[in-house]
């Protein structure tokens, strides 16, 4: 089943499993939600088709009533200078299993920018290959793992640039509690057509407890000379003397804590750069949808 | 209003106070001196709560509550203020949102009720006009990115705001400039009400000039070695801690 995208609502809900291509015709500037309210085992195969120019965001939300094993292939194809901002929002209860793959058909000039953010679930592997072949696309992939109890998210990312003035920036920040752990795995190849290429990875965690861990394996592949790249990695606790400094003006320790790590978590909130579906994400309830 | 007795407090295992005391009542402005090391910061530290100060013994007391049965906040509440040496940048947390939370966890441990975003702003903007200071700082995030004399300035919007009733001000005068320790000493000055009282760190006569102390205190070794009024403070401009024979003995 194929949903055409052109009125000019600015929001559009989707709760329609049977969806396979969401195409999106002389738009720009709208709001689109799929709600998936996954079942049992559960696979979910949806193409976005951006024709020239066309622009839009686009918020998936995957949740469960029931122990589910899940999972859903995505496909991004974007014609010349066609900007897509898509955000996944997964809030799966525990004992789930949600395997997710991303990959795209990019035009030249074309902008996918791709949030990430998990929260919950047993276990859960995104993978996200995208090739760039064409000039002057921008790719970018913001992630939120944030996980309790035994969750574990593993992130393989392939980016391959084959094209000039191709950039990409792969950003992962964590937060970690009990036992969970977090694998961010990313590979960008900059190959010898990828003249004045830009490639970045970083990977950012905060770890609450002794037994969780994170394994982030920043690669990057270099193949010419007149690039800019980087990548980094960090990772640790709270920092204890800005925990301490907001105690010291009367703020309790729980309070501080939590300010501290909704600020770590804000950047990724303010790249999804759609106020629509930042509110959306600001004030989502699992319990209005299962 | 602060009663500190024998005091002992070590830092990563190296004892910094040893056997110290000070009593400050309601409404007396303090100044302490001493070399590098001494423990200046160690002390307002403690008395603050700060994670790294270990008390091994000896007792601290402020309004009649044993300090060393509250947490850090719960000093806050009570009325201690710690102006900090180098104020922590806190990237993501807007200072505005900051200063509203820790005005309204003072207002619900003092059983008032919290303001709301309107009514915090108003008040925010009542104070400032009041001490003749502007609000830019407030739209950025905690500290981050300030220059010294900036993280200095949001400091003195947090005592306006917070209304403590004993300052402890570490070394607020280190690299400001001469203009900018007047207005430091314009706001502290002007809070001094006769029921508030002060602690300040310096190194130099310049700050206690401004802001005139009943009290002038050396330390030396961990502990008071000397005492008096501002005069002592001159004295030590003039001749140096060597020149008065109170320079940290570092064989101890």
């Amino acid at each position: 089943m194929t949903k055409t995208i052109k009125q000019n609502n600015d929001f559009l809900y989707i709760k329609d499993s049977s969806i396979q291509k969401v195409l999106v015709k002389n738009i720009k500037n709208k709001t689109l939600i799929i709600i998936n309210n996954l079942n049992n085992t559960q696979e979910s195969n949806i193409e976005f088709i951006l024709e020239k120019n066309a622009r839009i965001d686009i918020l998936e939300v995957f949740l469960n009533k029931t122990q589910v094993q899940g999972s859903a292939k995505r496909i991004m194809t974007l014609d010349n200078k066609a900007k897509l901002n898509y955000c996944k929002l997964q809030v799966l209860e525990e004992d789930s299993t949600l395997s997710c793959t991303f990959n795209s058909d990019l035009e030249k000039e074309c902008e996918l920018s791709m949030h990430l953010i998990e929260k919950g679930s047993k276990d859960s592997i995104n993978t996200i290959n995208n090739d760039l072949k064409k000039k002057n696309i921008k790719l970018k992939i913001n992630i939120l793992t944030k996980l309790l109890h035994k969750s574990k998210v593993q992130n393989h990312i392939k980016t391959i640039h084959n094209a000039q003035n191709t950039y990409s920036c792969i950003n992962n920040k964590h937060i970690l509690d009990n036992e969970s752990s977090s694998l961010f795995a990313p590979l960008s190849i900059v190959n010898k057509k990828a003249l004045y290429a830009g490639a970045y990875q970083y990977s950012k965690a905060i770890l609450l407890s002794d037994d969780c861990n994170i394994k982030a394996n920043p690669h990057l592949e270099i193949l010419i000379d007149e690039l800019k790249a980087g990548h980094g990695s960090s990772i640790g606790s709270i920092d204890e003397n800005a925990l301490y400094y907001l105690q010291s003006r009367g703020i309790k320790k729980e309070t501080a804590k939590h300010m501290i790590l909704q600020a770590f978590e804000n950047d990724i909130y303010d790249n999804i750069d759609a106020k629509n579906i930042q509110d959306f994400i600001k004030d989502f309830s699992r319990k209005a949808y299962v | 209003m602060l009663e500190i007795k024998n005091l002992y407090v070590s830092i990563e295992k190296n004892d910094i106070l040893k056997d110290f005391s000070l009593s400050i009542k309601a409404g007396e402005v303090h100044a302490l001196m001493g070399t590098n090391g001494t423990g200046k910061s160690t002390l307002v530290k403690s008395i603050a709560g700060h994670f790294e100060c270990n008390i091994t013994q000896g007792e601290m007391t402020y309004n009649n509550k044993n300090l060393r049965e509250l947490d850090p906040n719960e000093r806050a509440n009570e009325g201690i203020f710690l102006s900090f040496q180098n104020p922590v940048e806190i990237e993501g947390v807007n200072n505005s949102y900051f200063l509203k939370t820790a005005l309204n966890a003072k207002r619900v441990y003092n059983k008032q009720e919290e303001l709301d975003g309107l009514e915090f702003l108003k008040e925010l903007k009542t104070k400032l006009k009041e001490y003749k200071m502007d609000n830019s700082l407030l739209k950025r995030d905690l500290n981050a990115g300030f220059s010294g004399g900036e993280k200095k300035r949001n400091e003195l919007i947090q005592v306006m705001m917070l209304s403590p009733d004993l300052i402890l001000l570490d070394e607020i005068d280190s690299g400001l400039d001469i203009d900018a320790i007047k207005t430091v000493a314009q706001v502290i000055n002007s809070m001094l009400d006769g029921k508030r009282s002060l602690l300040m760190i310096t190194h130099y006569d310049r700050l206690l000039q401004l802001i005139k102390p009943d009290f002038v205190h050396v330390l030396k070794d961990g502990k008071i070695a000397q005492s008096g009024d501002h005069t002592l403070a001159e004295e030590l401009d003039e001749k140096g801690f060597e020149g008065l024979g109170l320079h940290n003995d570092k064989n101890n």
